[in-house]
């Protein structure tokens, strides 16, 4: 493969993480759940999900009621071979548990970003283009130490990574 | 040049210096140093020092922190089809301490600062050959 082909798919995969967190930050779950590949695996903030349909329903659980937004930076896409990809990046978090952005008038306080993690994801390219088959988190800094609704709503589903082992 | 040839530039040199700190934040210093060019010139942090070797010697002072460089905003300008530069916000957080247990505790980047570089093609592809950084903001710790 050449370097132009290799550039095509940095920036293939550069846009369907792009285009995740936007649907992500809009409520846009099905949209959001559509960039996984079927048997996609998620790990992050030690909640371990499996599928595109468990997908779905912890970005229901855990984002429907408050407010986020993914600032995703640094990212660096490595190209395996035409068919797979990994990258990481930055991802810089914030977010507000006190409401919807469309449900609220005017603008949420903010203290700054609630979290700074390192990003991992990999690709496979599919019939419907590029999806990714694995996201991994990990929070590296954190601003408050309480349990937020995707971590609330693992431990009652027995998804979180220790509850498993 | 044409347009493609400068986008193909552009994408490139951003990926190094994104590739850079990436390595950096990870301590991956021997590699880290690689994507400068023998006779880089680095002046950052009150540090004017020129290649590989002594930026090398320069690297891992932060031995009982953590650290990442958020690097957005970056606009690369082409020179010619070998020379480049750039400039980029770089939002710094660091906190002693490792994540090794779980998340470090934060309340915000420690310093913002504007980071110039510029790159130049070598035979091991583009390598950052002068860098060069100045804190705009930098947080006031009791």
């Amino acid at each position: 493969m050449d370097r132009k082909q290799e550039r095509l798919i940095e920036w293939a995969c550069q846009k369907v993480m792009r285009n995740y967190y936007k649907h992500v930050d809009q409520y846009e779950y099905e949209e959001a759940a559509a960039l996984f590949t079927e048997d996609a695996s998620w790990a992050v903030m030690g909640v371990d999900l499996k599928g595109r349909d468990q997908i779905l329903k912890g970005l229901y659980a855990g984002l429907q009621k408050g407010t986020i937004r993914h600032i995703l930076t640094n990212t660096v896409v490595t190209v395996i071979d035409e068919d797979h990809a990994e990258a990481r990046s930055y991802n810089n978090i914030y977010y507000s548990p006190r409401g919807r952005l469309d449900e609220v008038d005017g603008s949420l306080p903010f203290d700054g970003p609630n979290r700074i993690s390192d990003h991992y994801a990999s690709f496979t390219r599919t019939d419907d283009g590029w999806k990714m088959s694995t996201r991994v988190g990990r929070v590296i800094f954190r601003s408050k130490a309480e349990p937020l609704a995707l971590e609330t709503w693992a431990g009652q589903e027995g998804l979180l990574a220790g509850q498993k082992s | 040049m044409d347009r493609e040839q400068e986008r193909e530039i552009e994408w490139d040199c951003q990926k190094v210096l994104r590739q850079y700190y990436l390595h950096v934040d990870q301590r991956e210093y021997d590699k880290a140093v690689q994507l400068f060019s023998e006779d880089i010139h680095w002046v950052v942090m009150g540090l004017d020092l020129i290649g590989r070797e002594a930026v090398r010697g320069s690297f891992g002072g932060l031995d009982d922190s953590t650290i990442r460089h958020v690097l957005t905003n970056t606009v690369v300008t082409v020179i010619d089809e070998d020379n480049a530069e750039s400039i980029s916000y770089n939002t710094i957080y660091v906190e002693k301490g490792f994540p090794d247990d779980g998340p470090l505790a934060f309340t915000g980047p420690d310093r913002l600062g504007t980071q110039h570089a510029k790159l130049k093609r070598t035979a091991e592809g583009w390598r950052i050959c002068e860098r060069g950084s100045g804190p705009a903001f930098k947080q006031v710790r009791e």
